[in-house]
C-alpha cells in the first residue's frame, strides 16, 4: 500500500467530552476521489476538522498514517506542509490581512527548511507575481479579489473560490472538501468544481476527499468511491452510483438497514 | 500644593520664565492663573492612569525639539508658536486653551503655564492644501518636561492635512510631555489631523486634544498610541455646525507595563452632524489601556448620526483593558450605535492560518498586525508609518 495513501484507522474522536467519531475506518487513495456522504450530525466536518488538527477536536483513539508518519502527532501546519489541505466549509474571516499576503506567507511557510534562513528560501515577489497572477486567470478572479481581507466582507461563492485558489497555490497532495457546496448557487457551484477539476487535472495524484450531503457537487467532481457516515461510522461504501441511489432514496433506508428503524 | 506636584522652579523663577518671554499680557495673566491653579490643585483622583513614583519635580523645563516638513503653498501659513502669539494674537488667545483647560486637572493647568516650542497653521478661505504637513516633537534627553502646543485654525471652504508626531530619543531616565492640539475647522472645510505618540517607554505623556468642526465641515481624526510609561490624554470632537461631521480612527498598543489611556469624547452639537469613531485596542505582557469614550447628543443634535466602536485584543494573561463607552443622549430624532469586544485572538482565525502552513507563533503574529494594520495603514507619512510599523513588529 503506497505511503501516499491516507489511511484513517479506528479514529474515535470527541467534542467537548461527546464522542462524535466512533471508529471510523477509511483509506484515501493517492490520485483518486472519494465521496463521503451523509446526514447532518453524521460527523462529517467533525473528520474533517480533525484530518486537519482542529484543537477543538479530541481523538479519543485511532491513527491517520500518511508519507508514513501518524499525522494525530502534527501540528496543523506541518499536517499541511506534509501536503494536507482542508477547503473550509466556513472559510474564517480576517480582517487587515489581504489575500496576497497571506498567501505569500503561507508559500513561504511551505518552503520554509528547519536550520535554513526563511530569506534565502521565500518566494522572489516577481515570481510570487506571476505565480498568484496565474493562479486567479485559471480560477477567473478578478485581480483587485488579492488586494482584499482574507473573506472579510466575502460573498458565500467568493469565500469558497478563496478556498480554491488557495489550494491551487499550495499544491497539496491530498485535499479534502468540507460541504464546499454549501451555501453556493449553481453557478457558484460549477465554478468552483471547475476549479477542483483544474487543479486536478494538473496535478494527477492529487487525492480528494469530498464531504457533502447532497449529491449534486458529485455531478461536477465525479468520484471513484462513495463511503456513507452516518451516526460517526462509515455504513456503507461503493461507486459513484451510489451517490446517485442516496439521491434517490435518502438516507433513511440505509439507516434501516443498519440500526433497524428510520429514526 | 500636594507635596509631589513641586516643581524645581517656584514662582519666582516662574516670574523670570514669564519676564523673559516678553508675551502680550493676556498670555501672561493666563500663565500666572494656570501657575496659580496648578499650585493649589489638588492631586488628581486618576483611578485608570498610574502616577505611583511620579513627581513634577523630579523634572526641568525644555523645549522640544520641533521640526516642520511643509514646501509651503499660497494661503498657509505655519509659524513657531511664540511668533503667531505676536502675529495672530487674535486668533491664537481663541484658540489656545481650548483643549488643555486649566481647570481641568493640576497637569493641565502646568501645560498652560508652561507652553512653548509649539506651530501654528493658519489656513486662509478657499485654500486647499494638497501637500501634507508633518510636524515633529522630539524630546532627547531624560529628565525634562516639555510643552509643545499645536494649533490649527482654517477659514471657510479650505482644507489641510496636517500629521503630529510626538517621539523621543532611546534614554534611560524619565521624561515629561505636557501635550496639545487644538483645532478649529472653518464652515465648509476639510481638516485631516493625525497625532502619532512614539515616546520611548520611560517617558510620561499628559495632555488634550480638541478638534471644533464648524458648519458643514468634516474632519479626519486619527490617533495613534504605541509609546509612553504612562499616557492620559483626553480627547474631543465638537459637531458644533449644523452638518458637521468626523471619521475617528485610534489606536493603542501596550506591551511591558505601559499604561496607556484615552478619554475622546464626542459632542453631537449642531443639527444633522455625523460621527464614526474606531478605536483598537492591543495589550500584553503586563500592559494596561484604557478607552473611556463618550458620546453625547445634547437636545439641540437632533438629526445625529453617530457610532462607536472599540475593539480590544488581549495577547497575555497579565494584561488588561477597559472600555467605557459612555452614551448620553437628549435628542429624540437621532440614530446611536456603540459596539465594544474584548478578547483573545480568535481560535478560529488562528486554526484557519495555521491550516495553510503558518507555524502557530506566525499565525498569531498575523492576526495581531491585521488587526492593528487597518489603523496604521491610515497614517498619511510614509516615515511616521514605518517607524510606528518597526515598533509594532518589536512588540508583538
Amino acid at each position: 500500500m503506497s505511503a501516499n495513501n491516507l489511511v484513517i484507522r479506528n479514529l474515535h474522536v470527541a467534542v467537548d467530552g461527546k464522542e462524535i467519531l466512533k471508529g471510523i475506518n477509511l483509506t484515501i487513495e493517492e490520485g483518486k476521489i472519494h465521496a463521503i456522504m451523509g446526514p447532518n450530525g453524521s460527523g462529517k466536518s467533525t473528520l474533517a476538522y480533525t484530518l486537519a488538527g482542529h484543537p477543538r477536536y479530541e481523538v479519543t483513539e485511532g491513527e491517520v498514517w500518511y508519507k508514513g508518519q501518524d499525522v494525530l502527532d502534527l501540528e496543523p501546519n506541518d499536517r499541511s506542509k506534509l501536503g494536507l489541505f482542508l477547503a473550509f466549509q466556513y472559510p474564517v474571516a480576517v480582517a487587515g490581512v489581504t489575500v496576497a499576503n497571506f498567501l505569500r506567507a503561507a508559500l513561504n511557510a511551505h518552503r520554509a527548511q528547519e536550520g535554513v534562513d526563511p530569506k534565502s528560501t521565500a518566494i522572489p515577489m516577481a515570481e510570487y507575481r506571476k505565480v498568484i497572477k496565474a493562479r486567479m486567470d485559471m480560477l477567473e478572479m478578478a485581480p483587485d479579489f488579492a488586494r482584499r481581507y482574507l473573506n472579510e466582507g466575502f460573498s458565500g461563492g467568493e469565500k469558497k473560490r478563496l478556498e480554491i485558489l488557495q489550494m491551487a497555490m499550495l499544491q497539496p497532495a491530498m485535499a479534502i472538501m468540507d460541504e464546499t457546496d454549501s451555501g453556493l448557487d449553481i453557478d457558484a457551484l460549477k465554478i468552483v468544481a471547475e476549479g477542483v477539476n483544474k487543479v486536478k487535472a494538473e496535478k494527477p495524484e492529487l487525492g480528494v476527499l469530498v464531504i457533502t450531503h447532497y449529491q449534486r457537487l458529485l455531478n461536477y467532481i465525479k468520484p471513484d468511491y462513495v463511503h456513507v457516515l452516518m451516526n460517526g461510522q462509515i455504513v456503507r461504501e461503493g461507486g459513484p452510483d451510489m451517490a446517485l441511489e442516496l439521491e434517490e432514496k435518502g438516507y433513511d433506508f440505509i439507516r434501516e438497514e443498519v440500526f433497524g428503524n428510520a429514526s | 500644593m500636594p507635596a509631589n506636584l513641586q516643581s524645581t522652579f517656584d514662582l519666582a523663577q516662574f516670574e523670570a520664565l514669564l519676564a523673559s518671554r516678553n508675551e502680550p499680557s493676556w498670555l501672561t495673566s493666563r500663565r500666572r492663573e494656570a501657575w496659580e491653579a496648578f499650585e493649589t490643585a489638588e492631586q488628581p483622583d486618576w483611578r485608570r492612569t498610574n502616577l505611583k513614583g511620579f513627581n513634577i519635580a523630579d523634572y526641568t523645563l525644555a523645549e522640544a525639539e520641533v521640526s516642520v516638513d511643509f514646501a509651503g503653498a499660497e494661503g498657509v501659513t505655519i509659524l513657531p508658536l511664540a511668533e503667531a502669539i505676536q502675529s495672530h494674537a487674535e486668533l491664537v488667545q481663541r484658540v489656545l486653551g481650548s483643549a488643555v483647560q486649566t481647570s481641568r486637572d493640576p497637569f493641565s493647568a502646568l501645560n498652560n503655564a508652561l507652553v512653548n516650542g509649539g506651530i501654528f497653521i493658519h489656513v486662509a478661505k478657499d485654500v486647499a492644501v494638497e501637500e501634507l504637513v508633518r510636524i515633529r516633537y522630539h524630546l532627547s534627553n531624560a529628565g525634562t518636561v516639555v510643552a509643545p502646543r499645536t494649533l490649527i485654525v482654517t477659514e471657510r471652504h479650505s482644507s489641510i492635512n496636517v500629521i503630529e508626531e510626538i517621539s523621543s530619543a532611546d534614554f534611560a531616565g524619565s521624561a515629561v510631555v505636557l501635550t496639545g492640539a487644538e483645532i478649529e475647522v472653518g464652515d465648509g472645510g476639510q481638516v485631516g489631523f493625525s497625532s502619532v505618540q512614539t515616546l520611548n517607554s520611560n517617558v510620561y505623556l499628559l495632555g488634550s486634544q480638541q478638534i471644533r468642526i464648524n458648519r458643514d465641515a468634516q474632519a479626519e481624526w486619527l490617533n495613534v498610541v504605541v509609546g509612553s510609561a504612562v499616557q492620559h490624554v483626553t480627547l474631543e470632537a465638537n459637531l458644533s455646525g449644523n452638518g458637521s461631521s468626523v471619521n475617528w480612527n485610534g489606536l493603542l498598543y501596550g506591551n511591558g507595563k505601559q499604561n496607556l489611556l484615552v478619554a475622546p469624547k464626542l459632542n453631537h452639537i449642531g443639527l444633522n452632524t455625523e460621527g464614526q469613531i474606531n478605536f483598537k485596542t492591543v495589550v500584553d505582557d503586563e500592559a494596561y489601556a484604557v478607552f473611556d469614550g463618550m458620546v453625547k447628543i445634547p437636545a439641540t443634535g437632533q438629526g445625529t448620526n453617530s457610532d462607536l466602536r472599540e475593539n480590544a485584543l488581549h495577547l497575555s494573561k497579565n494584561s488588561r483593558s477597559d472600555s467605557i463607552p459612555g452614551l448620553e443622549i437628549d435628542a429624540n430624532e437621532v440614530k446611536a450605535g456603540h459596539g465594544s469586544t474584548s478578547g483573545q485572538i480568535d481560535e478560529e482565525q488562528l486554526f484557519y492560518l495555521q491550516s495553510r502552513g503558518l507555524p502557530f507563533a506566525e499565525a498569531k503574529r498575523t492576526i495581531v498586525l491585521g488587526f492593528v494594520g487597518e489603523i496604521i495603514d491610515m497614517i498619511p507619512d510614509e516615515a511616521v508609518r514605518e517607524r510606528v510599523e518597526t515598533i509594532v513588529a518589536e512588540k508583538v
